[in-house]
């Protein structure tokens, strides 16, 4: 039998405890998270009633573009594709220095002619009308 | 309960549909490796080898019957549990490591306070992590890659060479379409059972893959450990923080990849009592590991190698018999392989995120050396992530090199080259700076070789402890003999 003390003892329980400390605090702190500060869905419910708002107003078919700027635009514009599927919803970033050229690309490729925009059209769009969706989310009808 | 998001959904239904979905892939399972499995550990081996057969046979389906992939595939799953019940009636079951683990116990006071103190610690990591996968919504790959192509799956009942319309309009989103199969299949899966698709609803199913690890990891521990050392291997798993909560919890897939490379170390060290060819697990498990992520195509390289290798120490006349005689399994493989490269050929969708193969791409390579090797040292010994854990893999990796079998050896050296393999593919990635992809990646990346690398700690532990013990007795060094029989050596 190897003694009380010997090196590979001392070892196994400064590992084992290690191990058992860093993984309690995580499982806590992540605990403590999720039930007390995370949101509890991915797609908001402002986003989910704004999407049936949508189909209301354009019926099942039709693309439409989300209209923002990146990186809060790349997220929001990701809920607005899943919330709106099998819709599709084209992201164009208006802070991109090319944005104008993918935008006129797409809606002449994907016959587009509505976006959802969470504020202000960007300067060169103008809007034939403009619906809102719920929360700070819009339709508008783009003017060709 | 209520909180401060609103009152908790136990999500009871999708659970029960979660582990029936499993439970009818473990029957598929035994279908394919003829036999039917009793214990829990059989059951588990079976459902990852049934889920890999059906999301390599998703492609093909997709192709041959467009739209109706996933209701065949669903018709077949639920027909599978009769069938093979059916068919494998009054078969003996396999156990053959049960056998085993009643052989190798140590039913001494000390060791069984310790083996139920380990299981206490793996069970309370398990409920947390169930606790907080019921609770945290989907995080950024879980939702944006995992989630939503099994949303799409789930809507077109089968595979499509593009995400949706437009979903290749500059490469956004597109690129999802690249990603495997199975996870999002057994997702869609529960989808359809349920009767629609919801994001969170789904969670559940990646509790069935957490346990699914542990049972997996502990299989490979009984099989080469001495108890109560073969709890711990679980035990470490469930403890990892990036294992027990964050992305695992997020809808990651590292996870279930994870729960696929520590169970095709277990259907090597556990299953020498199985079924050859294609009667195997192993070569279903092989085939599986690239339907989980992309990644798995670099561990089905070295864990072939590694078996390979195994073999060829042996001299060639030993890699020749081994082909011969699991030529079947071998083919399997190929043939997993290849449909998932038809896959990403049929997809037909570029890869932006890494460039490997022109001489500038090596250049930029070799000159990212030193960054990149330092970005990873400091991720894997980041303390709050990992604690001590890949230090002691390390020396844990130097003591079964010098004092280990041949096999522990390879497993030691197989995980060491995974995590090289991994820490180099970001020396080629098209993301700038290098920092935000491997910062993004890396961690999740090691995570999937935490199991394997628990069952290395464990075995270089153990393997330390006999050395020491015989030293201790007789003033000689241990044989090479296998660490449970030096810890229970026969009378």
């Amino acid at each position: 039998v190897p003694p009380a003390r010997s090196p590979h003892r001392f070892a196994a329980v400064i590992f084992l405890a290690t191990s058992l400390a860093v993984g309690a605090r995580a499982m806590l702190a992540s605990l403590v998270g999720a039930y007390f500060g995370a949101p509890r869905q991915v797609i908001s419910k402002d986003i989910a009633h704004a999407a049936a708002r949508l189909e209301g107003l354009l019926g099942p078919e039709g693309s439409v573009f989300y209209l923002g700027r990146n990186p809060e635009g790349l997220w929001t514009s990701g809920l607005w594709e899943r919330a709106a599927y099998p819709r599709t919803v084209l992201y164009i970033d208006v802070a991109d220095p090319n944005w104008r050229s993918q935008y006129t690309s797409a809606r002449d490729r994907y016959d587009i002619h509505y976006a959802i925009v969470g504020q202000d059209l960007p300067p060169g769009l103008r809007a034939e009308r403009r619906w809102q969706l719920g929360g700070r989310a819009f339709l508008v009808e783009l003017r060709r | 309960l209520s909180f401060p998001g609103g009152p908790l959904d136990w999500r009871v239904a999708e659970l029960g549909l979660a582990v029936l979905i499993a439970y009818c892939f473990a029957r598929t399972g035994d279908l394919i490796l003829g036999r039917r499995s009793a214990s829990f550990s059989d059951l588990n081996e079976s459902f990852l080898v049934g889920a890999g057969a059906a999301a390599a046979l998703l492609f093909p389906l997709s192709l041959l019957t467009p739209g109706l992939a996933l209701p065949i595939l669903t018709l077949f799953l639920l027909l599978a549990p009769p069938i093979a019940l059916a068919v494998r009636r009054g078969r003996a079951p396999a156990a053959a490591g049960r056998a085993r683990l009643s052989g190798g116990k140590d039913t001494g006071w000390g060791s069984r306070s310790l083996a139920v103190f380990f299981i206490g610690a793996t069970v309370a990591a398990s409920v947390s992590f169930a606790l907080l996968n019921l609770r945290s919504p989907l995080l950024w790959d879980g939702f944006q890659i995992w989630a939503t192509k099994a949303m799409v799956l789930s809507h077109e009942g089968g595979l499509r060479p593009e995400l949706w319309p437009a979903s290749e309009f500059y490469g956004r989103i597109g690129r999802v379409v690249r990603y495997p199969q199975l996870v999002p299949m057994d997702l869609a899966l529960l989808a359809s059972l349920r009767g629609g698709f919801a994001f969170e609803a789904l969670k559940p199913a990646f509790l069935v893959f957490f346990v699914s690890m542990l049972l997996s990891s502990y299989r490979a521990a009984k099989a080469c450990l001495p108890q109560p050392s073969a709890f711990s291997v679980p035990m470490l798993a469930a403890c990892l923080p990036l294992m027990a909560t964050g992305e695992s919890a997020g809808g990651y897939a590292d996870l279930p990849q994870a729960a696929y490379a520590v169970a095709v170390v277990a259907a090597c060290f556990a299953n020498r009592a199985h079924g050859r060819g294609t009667r195997s697990p192993l070569p279903w498990l092989l085939g599986s590991l690239p339907l989980v992520k992309s990644e798995g195509m670099i561990l089905l390289v070295i864990a072939c190698v590694m078996i390979v290798g195994v073999q060829a120490v042996r001299g060639f006349a030993a890699v020749v018999s081994l082909v011969r005689r699991h030529w079947q399994g071998i083919a399997v493989v190929g043939v997993m392989l290849a449909l998932r490269l038809g896959y990403l050929r049929w997809a037909h969708y570029p890869d932006a995120e890494f460039s490997i193969g022109s001489s500038a791409s090596f250049a930029r390579a070799l000159a990212r050396v030193p960054r990149v090797s330092s970005l990873c040292f400091s991720r894997l010994t980041d303390f709050s992530h990992w604690g001590l854990f890949w230090l002691a893999f390390l020396l844990a990796m130097a003591v079964l090199v010098l004092r280990g079998t041949a096999s522990e050896s390879a497993l030691a050296m197989a995980a060491a080259l995974a995590l090289v393999a991994y820490s180099s593919v970001f020396l080629f990635t098209n993301w700038s700076p290098v920092e935000l992809h491997l910062n993004n990646a890396y961690d999740r990346l090691a995570l999937q070789l935490a199991p394997p690398s628990c069952l290395v700690i464990a075995m270089g532990f153990e393997r330390w402890r006999s050395h020491a013990g015989t030293n201790g007795r007789n003033g000689r060094p241990a044989r090479k003999s296998t660490i449970r029989s030096a810890a229970h050596p026969s009378p």
